[in-house]
């Protein structure tokens, strides 16, 4: 019986197993990199000075902050909620590493304190989104004015130097020669994060939030827990990036950070992560970091000023998105 | 169909899976469960059938822990139980497949099967992935469910992704050491069509003995044929349950139905012939992959009902006529204007009312008071013509509602969202009728709503036509549907199916009509011959 049962119960429409409709998502990610190979030709045909080995060493100690901060970003972008205030953390953990530097902490303690305090901000934030129902736009942005405030306090209002040649070799050191160390430790951390996003259990779960997180929740997926741990990270990735900020500089400063926030949500849309949450990923962060990177640097080199590159920027971000919905729009089903 | 044998149920089925023994629950104004004891036993399947708000939702939320019941209580072999959630239900082996499927679209098939317990399956650090896929394919390939395990879940049909949820249910319980789970079916194959829908039943078949099994649906002849035992319900008390064998559809019908012809309730006697000229000209209405070329009339004074299993369009075909959706194409004309593509503001400027099937979320504005939301759409043109509220003339139209339609509340200052459900669609009905509109389209204008309340709408629906009125009306109620309708239109797939005469005195029967919901009488031959 249950042998005949089975045959007829196969539908004769779906006689072979159904496909697994990744052509259309490869066909999407395609568009990121193409765009990526045209901007480097542009940029190496307008600038003599755009593929030298100074500005690659260069470019590569750009992009590393850069990329820490989208790496935990993405994972909050996966989940459909958004951390504005990754800028805010960069500024204050640069300022807590800057002070304790400066006040003679030893790099090896300050550098890991800094980074824990922007752990634990990011915690604060996640529960007060996860378990006190605030839509992640406020809290962070609160967090944004809160953490702006506070590292302003700390550096009183102006840059506070220090010297710490170990700290700047952590950021503009080059085990690897050509590439500075924040570039390094940026893409390591990279293929970790690729790992945990690919690979883990908590990555499953950030993309089973983003897709559905009633049903994840109904399923017994710990919800609150997997957004606080989100925002942890967030807040631990974006804290790295200020650090090594601060330690290129070697110095604390009311501008580290200020450009962290759009950058990042950039290289993170441009990428392929929706905005919508649970589709995208962080190994694909990457490409959108060295978009956004080359794109920065490039214009640098053919001598666009700031203010260029912020209308430039601002358009590439609603761009991107728009190119995305129009995508989506163009499914046939779904 | 009925050729394929029916096995007996094995030894041992006879001891209790799962029970809920005189268990009552009630929800304000409604008994939704009325001391209602089912036993469901090891291994069989058991059908659930009963008219909208019989309580067979309910009954499922009391059996999968959701919801707690007021009195009685539920037994899980043999114990008392009470599930603190799905998760802690699903670790008993009790499995809800849901009307809405509850599967994340993003993930994997073999992500989505072992979702907050792929822990069961892993050593270290690192998702076991070769082991979830090829556990999940096997699972699948075992069950004839043709599905690759590694397919996101959101490109598969509405039917692959049921048997991803039977298949889920199934492989917890392995990896649970849950020797037979218990699975609900809520409406399970009310969004399927006929090739889904055999397809279904099939593997539902292929459960009996593996697990104990709940099927709860609208579609009698499924429930017959693939159930063991079948359990009616009616008004939230339990009827009858009797082996499917000794029943058939007529009786399971008259089971289900149980009351005397409902004419009065509906205003039969005020129901008149309609005027000949059409107020209302839908054609070629399309909405893709949901309505295909649907072209209707509604005359002055007539009701035209619009029938149809979930997913049939019904409800889809009101709002394209409304212009509520966005992607319709084909027109809409009213009256002697000039034909248009739908579009919701102009219509409404043209004399169409538009009731909406969730009131709380589009019917009404909970929190705000009868007066905000009765003025809501007058504001424009009679309560603030030109920017300036007239609050007095809103407040005494508000009162003349309160007052017309009978609605509890103490005053025009009440919120919206303190009523009964009932009074709360008679708010969005006085919203529509400030309007004096030319004609009205209602979708599921009785859905949750209590005896009275729904006789004062009918009332109300039969001044309206005798006025002059259009109505369109889709609804799930089959009573109401025929009893209030001059023609009944049944919509299946998408496409109108049939066109049936309803003039007062000569109604169709409910199977009639059921008949042709189900499809083509093709279909429902080829079916009976399979």
């Amino acid at each position: 019986m249950s042998a005949e049962t089975i045959e007829r119960a196969t539908p004769p429409a779906a006689a072979t197993r159904l496909g697994d409709g990744r052509g259309r998502e490869l066909a999407q990610s395609l568009l990121a990199p193409l765009a990526l190979v045209l901007l480097v030709v542009y940029f190496a045909v307008r600038s003599d000075t755009f593929l030298s080995w100074g500005n690659l060493t260069a470019l590569s100690g750009q992009a590393g902050p850069l990329l820490f901060v989208a790496l935990g970003a993405t994972f909050v972008v996966l989940m459909g909620s958004i951390d504005l205030s990754v800028g805010a953390v960069a500024l204050f953990s640069g300022s807590v590493a800057a002070w304790l530097l400066s006040e003679g902490t030893a790099g090896g303690l300050a550098v890991p304190l800094a980074i824990l305090a922007g752990a634990g901000v990011g915690t604060v934030t996640g529960l007060v989104v996860a378990y006190g129902g605030v839509p992640s736009f406020v809290a962070t942005l609160g967090a944004m004015s809160i953490l702006s405030g506070l590292a302003l306090k700390i550096l009183r209002g102006s840059p506070l130097p220090f010297t710490s040649p170990g700290t700047s070799d952590l950021a503009i050191g080059q085990v690897v020669p050509h590439v500075q160390n924040a570039g390094l430790w940026a893409l390591i951390a990279w293929g970790l994060f690729v790992v945990v996003g690919l690979r883990t259990r908590f990555g499953l779960y950030v993309y089973a939030i983003g897709g559905g997180e009633p049903v994840a929740r109904l399923s017994g997926v710990r919800v609150r827990a997997v957004k606080v741990a989100a925002f942890a990270l967030s807040g631990a990735t974006a804290a790295c990036a200020g650090v090594l900020l601060v330690a290129q500089l070697g110095s604390g400063g009311p501008t580290v950070g200020s450009t962290l926030l759009l950058d990042s949500l950039a290289a993170i849309v441009v990428a392929g992560t929706s905005l919508a949450g649970g589709r995208g990923g962080v190994h694909r962060t990457l490409l959108g970091v060295l978009l956004i990177s080359v794109l920065a640097n490039g214009l640098n080199q053919v001598g666009a000023d700031d203010y260029t590159q912020q209308i430039i920027k601002g358009a590439v971000i609603v761009g991107a998105v728009l190119l995305a919905t129009a995508r989506r729009r163009g499914e046939v089903t779904k | 169909m009925s050729s394929v044998p029916r096995p007996r149920p094995e030894r041992g089925a006879e001891r209790t899976a799962l029970a809920v023994r005189s268990v009552t629950k009630r929800y304000p104004g409604v008994v939704a469960l009325d001391a209602v004891t089912v036993e469901l036993r090891d291994g069989e399947v058991l059908g659930v059938v009963g008219e909208n708000g019989a309580g067979k939702s309910t009954l499922l939320d009391v059996l999968s822990g959701v919801v707690a019941p007021d009195e009685g209580h539920v037994e899980l072999a043999g114990e008392r139980v009470s599930f603190a959630s799905h998760r802690a239900a699903n670790e008993r082996g009790v499995f809800r497949v849901f009307q809405e499927q509850a599967l994340i679209g993003n993930l994997r098939v073999d992500e989505a099967l072992l979702l907050a317990h792929e822990d069961r399956l892993r050593r270290g650090p690192l998702l076991a992935r070769r082991r979830m896929q090829r556990r999940a394919q096997a699972l699948l390939d075992e069950l004839g469910v043709p599905v690759d395990a590694r397919a996101r879940v959101e490109t598969l049909d509405l039917g692959h992704r049921q048997a991803v949820e039977i298949a889920r249910a199934l492989l917890l319980a392995e990896l649970l050491g849950i020797e037979r789970p218990v699975v609900l079916f809520d409406e399970a194959t009310a969004a399927l069509d006929r090739a889904q829908v055999d397809a279904f039943l099939g593997w539902v078949r292929a459960l009996r003995g593996r697990a104990s099994v709940v099927l709860v649906s609208h579609f009698l002849p499924e429930v017959l044929e693939t159930a063991d035992r079948v359990v009616v319900l009616k008004d939230g008390a339990l009827v009858t349950q009797a082996p499917a064998a000794e029943l058939d559809e007529p009786k399971l019908h008259a089971l289900m139905v149980g009351r005397e012809r409902a004419a009065d309730h509906h205003r039969e006697d005020l129901q008149r012939p309609p005027g000949e000229r059409p107020l209302l000209r839908v054609r070629e209405l399309s909405l893709p992959g949901l309505l295909h070329g649907v072209s209707l009339d509604v005359r002055a004074g007539e009701v035209v009902g619009v029938g149809g299993l979930l997913g049939s369009g019904k409800s889809e075909l009101v709002r394209a006529v409304a212009g509520a959706v966005p992607g319709a194409s084909g027109t809409v004309q009213l009256g002697d204007d000039p034909p248009a593509r739908p579009r919701l503001r102009p219509l409404q400027a043209a004399g169409l009312g538009f009731v909406p099937a969730e009131r709380g979320a589009e019917g009404l504005v909970l929190d705000a008071s009868l007066l905000a939301n009765v003025q809501l759409p007058s504001l424009h043109d009679r309560f603030a013509p030109h920017g300036w509220w007239r609050r007095g003339a809103a407040l005494a139209a508000t009162r003349r509602w309160i007052e017309r339609l009978a609605i509890s509340a103490p005053g025009p200052a009440t919120a919206a969202g303190t009523l009964s459900g009932g009074g709360q669609q008679k708010v969005v009905l006085a919203k529509q009728l400030e309007r004096a509109p030319r004609v009205l389209l209602l979708d599921s204008p009785t859905r949750g709503v209590d005896t009275g309340a729904r006789e004062s709408i009918y009332t109300v629906l039969r001044e309206l036509t005798g006025q002059g009125c259009a109505v369109l009306l889709a609804t799930d109620d089959l009573a109401e549907l025929i009893g209030l309708s001059h023609r009944v239109v049944v919509m299946v797939r998408g496409r109108v199916a049939a066109v049936v005469e309803a003039p007062a005195g000569a109604k169709p029967s409910e199977q009639e009509l059921v008949t042709l919901m189900s499809g083509t009488p093709d279909a429902a031959e080829e079916r009976s011959a399979a």
